[in-house]
């Protein structure tokens, strides 16, 4: 390495400013927007994953052996006691926030006059919100969450609540004929007796799912156990996490301190259509930015190439005086070299402040969704930044050489001729 | 002593009338239960029936179907109409039931607790009447001087009722009405029976029941035996799931 070079090939890029800020802009905006673009699409995944596992599911659940695989046909058979030595077994593994106990059945919900199928999900009020922060969040107005207290109340999803016409009473408004503040629920015991019980609306609650909207109904767990005749018993314990990152640590251990008749999953297991759905996401942004830095990189080498042709007299000039074509190939690339490293360093400093700074406030998808309040934290990883950065300064030098080549093997009297 | 001999010979008396009292309403309760099994589930028969469900839409089916009974765990159907339905066959051996899809050429397992047919019985209801096996009997005062009242408490958790009231006509045990209760003690079902009918052999019952469903008042189903021909042998191949679809 040859710093005489270098100090010349350093004063090159500072001699001309013009050039110098159109390239360093470009490699700059490229990096930067490949960076933002990597920031919202984590983000984007992050959300959608705590979106589901904060409002529904749990990150980890725990049923008997065979559950998840007859829930479709028998949900009810498989329960077993809900009590606080299993809980407390639970909540000892490290990394577990919050346990909760669910019941999940199958019935018919009737207004009197018009019945549908639902699929119920009995919830203990108390640990369900340390488990799923949001899911009170998705009530329609006029509706509340389970008070502890509650038992023959329900939460019906919104387009099955409004199909039976149900509605919540206010005090001061008597409903219209059409509409019921009460619906009964009936179903079977695991071993098949027949029940029913009349219960109060508490509220509708709108879902991202169709299907959630049309069948799902939520009940407190103790109307659940009375209805089911399952006193004491659940069919599902779901466990909330510290980070989703430790899960399959923290899955692990369960498996390892609960008896063997558990099977332990996690969301990835439990809706693996939504692990797939992101899978596609994931596949089809990372497509987009493979794209875009693609269209960076093109950008970046046109500038070089123009950058560099605009010089040819300057070559010229420099073959004149004696300079070798090693020596001027040396010296473009260097230029190309300090050029990318500084553009893609400000590019990496924009890029991820940006990052950083939409991280921390957040970009609010509330009307954008239109049914759940949601807030996308841009994230992104440093491994990623790096990437960024080599690859940006390394396909800008590579940009610089060849132009740096073919300018080199000028005839010097050509390229003194050149306009 | 010789008072408190007194005591306890009255004593002892009050307690054996007591007991017999006891003793007789059981009976009673029991006697009844059974007459309603041998009207309504006759040991063995081969019948011809049908049944009508009015659904909360206003839509009204009609299924026609052929049955035969061998002894309290055997039972098998045929759909003969509607078109839709044709083919389909049920078997009750014990405690499963199962439904044969013509279609797929395939029995899938079937619960009690089941609607029949879309209708409001629950397969129980048709496949199983033996609520002496399944309830226990207490005698009630009916507020009807020509009826029993009877009430059925189930005798563990695998039926399909937690409680049956039924009410029974005093001279001939004929069932007059049924009201089916869930786990919480609501009304889940109610049943009228009426057009007693002979059916040959002096074997009389009601061939008319209509199930009323209690919590969607707009729906019933009722059901009426056109045929019924008691004390036949049946070949046990009838009731094997081998012989479905055949």
């Amino acid at each position: 390495m040859n710093f005489t070079l270098l100090s010349v090939a350093v004063r090159n890029v500072s001699r001309n400013k013009r050039r110098s800020a159109v390239t360093l802009a470009a490699i700059g905006f490229g990096v930067t927007v490949v960076l933002v673009l990597s920031g919202l699409k984590n983000g984007y995944i992050n959300m959608s994953i705590e979106n589901v596992v904060n409002s529904k599911i749990g990150a980890i659940q725990i049923h008997l052996k065979g559950y998840l695989e007859n829930v479709a046909v028998n949900p009810t058979s498989y329960h077993f006691p809900y009590n606080d030595e299993l809980k407390h077994k639970i909540a000892a593994v490290p990394g577990v926030t919050a346990v909760t106990g669910r019941i999940g059945f199958a019935g018919i919900v009737s207004n009197g006059r018009n019945q549908a199928q639902f699929f119920g999900v009995g919830i203990d009020p108390v640990s369900e919100t340390l488990v799923c922060p949001k899911s009170t969040a998705n009530i329609e107005a006029g509706g509340s969450p389970f008070l502890p207290s509650d038992n023959a109340v329900t939460l019906v999803g919104a387009e099955l609540g409004r199909s039976l016409g149900a509605a919540v009473t206010k005090k001061d408004v008597s409903l219209a004929d059409d509409l019921t503040d009460s619906l009964n629920l009936a179903t079977s015991s695991p071993e098949g007796r027949q029940n029913a019980i009349d219960v109060k609306v508490k509220g509708l609650v709108k879902s991202n799912l169709p299907i959630e909207e049309k069948r799902v109904l939520t009940v407190p767990l103790s109307l659940a156990q009375d209805l089911l005749g399952m006193t004491g018993e659940v069919t599902e314990m779901a466990i909330s996490v510290d980070s989703l990152e430790n899960i399959d640590r923290i899955k692990a251990n369960l498996i390892a301190q609960l008896d063997s008749k558990f099977e332990v999953h996690d969301w990835q297991e439990i809706l693996p259509f939504f692990r797939d759905v992101l899978f596609r996401q994931k596949f089809l942004m990372g497509l987009i930015s493979l794209v875009l830095l693609i269209l960076v990189l093109f950008i970046i080498v046109n500038t070089m190439l123009m950058s560099v042709f605009e010089r040819v007299r300057e070559i010229g000039t420099m073959l004149s005086v004696g300079v070798k074509q090693g020596q001027i190939l040396q010296i473009f690339v260097l230029e190309a070299l300090t050029l990318g490293t500084i553009g893609a360093a400000m590019g990496v400093v924009f890029g991820t402040s940006l990052v950083y700074w939409f991280g921390i406030k957040g970009i609010s998808f509330e009307s954008a969704m239109g049914f759940q309040e949601s807030t996308l934290y841009t994230k992104i990883t440093i491994e990623f930044v790096i990437a960024t950065f080599l690859i940006a300064a390394v396909c800008s030098c590579l940009a610089g050489l060849f132009p740096a080549w073919k300018a080199s093997r000028l005839n010097p009297v050509d390229a003194l001729r050149s306009n | 002593m010789k008072i408190l001999n007194a005591i306890c010979l009255i004593g002892l008396v009050m307690s054996e009338m007591n007991f017999n009292a006891v003793f007789a309403q059981e009976m009673n309760a029991n006697t009844i239960i059974e007459k309603y099994d041998a009207i309504m589930g006759p040991k063995s028969y081969e019948s011809e029936f049908k049944m009508t469900a009015t659904r909360e839409d206003g839509t009204v089916r009609t299924y026609e179907m052929k049955a035969i009974k061998s002894g309290d765990e055997k039972f098998r159907i045929w759909f003969k109409k509607p078109s839709a339905v044709v083919g389909q066959e049920i078997l009750r051996v014990g405690d499963n039931s199962w439904l044969y899809m013509p279609n797929l050429k395939r029995a899938t397992r079937i619960a009690n607790r089941d609607s029949f047919q879309g209708g409001d019985f629950n397969n129980a209801d048709v496949l199983r009447v033996n609520y002496k096996a399944d309830y226990n009997g207490t005698m009630k005062t009916s507020d009807d001087a020509n009826a029993f009242h009877v009430e059925l408490k189930a005798k563990n958790n695998n039926t399909s009722y937690d409680s049956i009231q039924i009410w029974v006509r005093k001279a001939d045990f004929m069932p007059i009405k049924g009201e089916y209760y869930g786990t919480s003690g609501k009304l889940l079902r109610s049943a009228a029976f009426s057009d007693y009918k002979d059916f040959g052999k002096g074997f009389v019952r009601p061939s008319k029941i209509i199930m009323k469903n209690e919590i969607v008042k707009s729906r019933q189903s009722e059901m009426i035996t056109e045929s019924m021909k008691t004390d036949v042998t049946l070949p046990e191949q009838r009731f094997n799931q081998t012989d479905l679809g055949k």
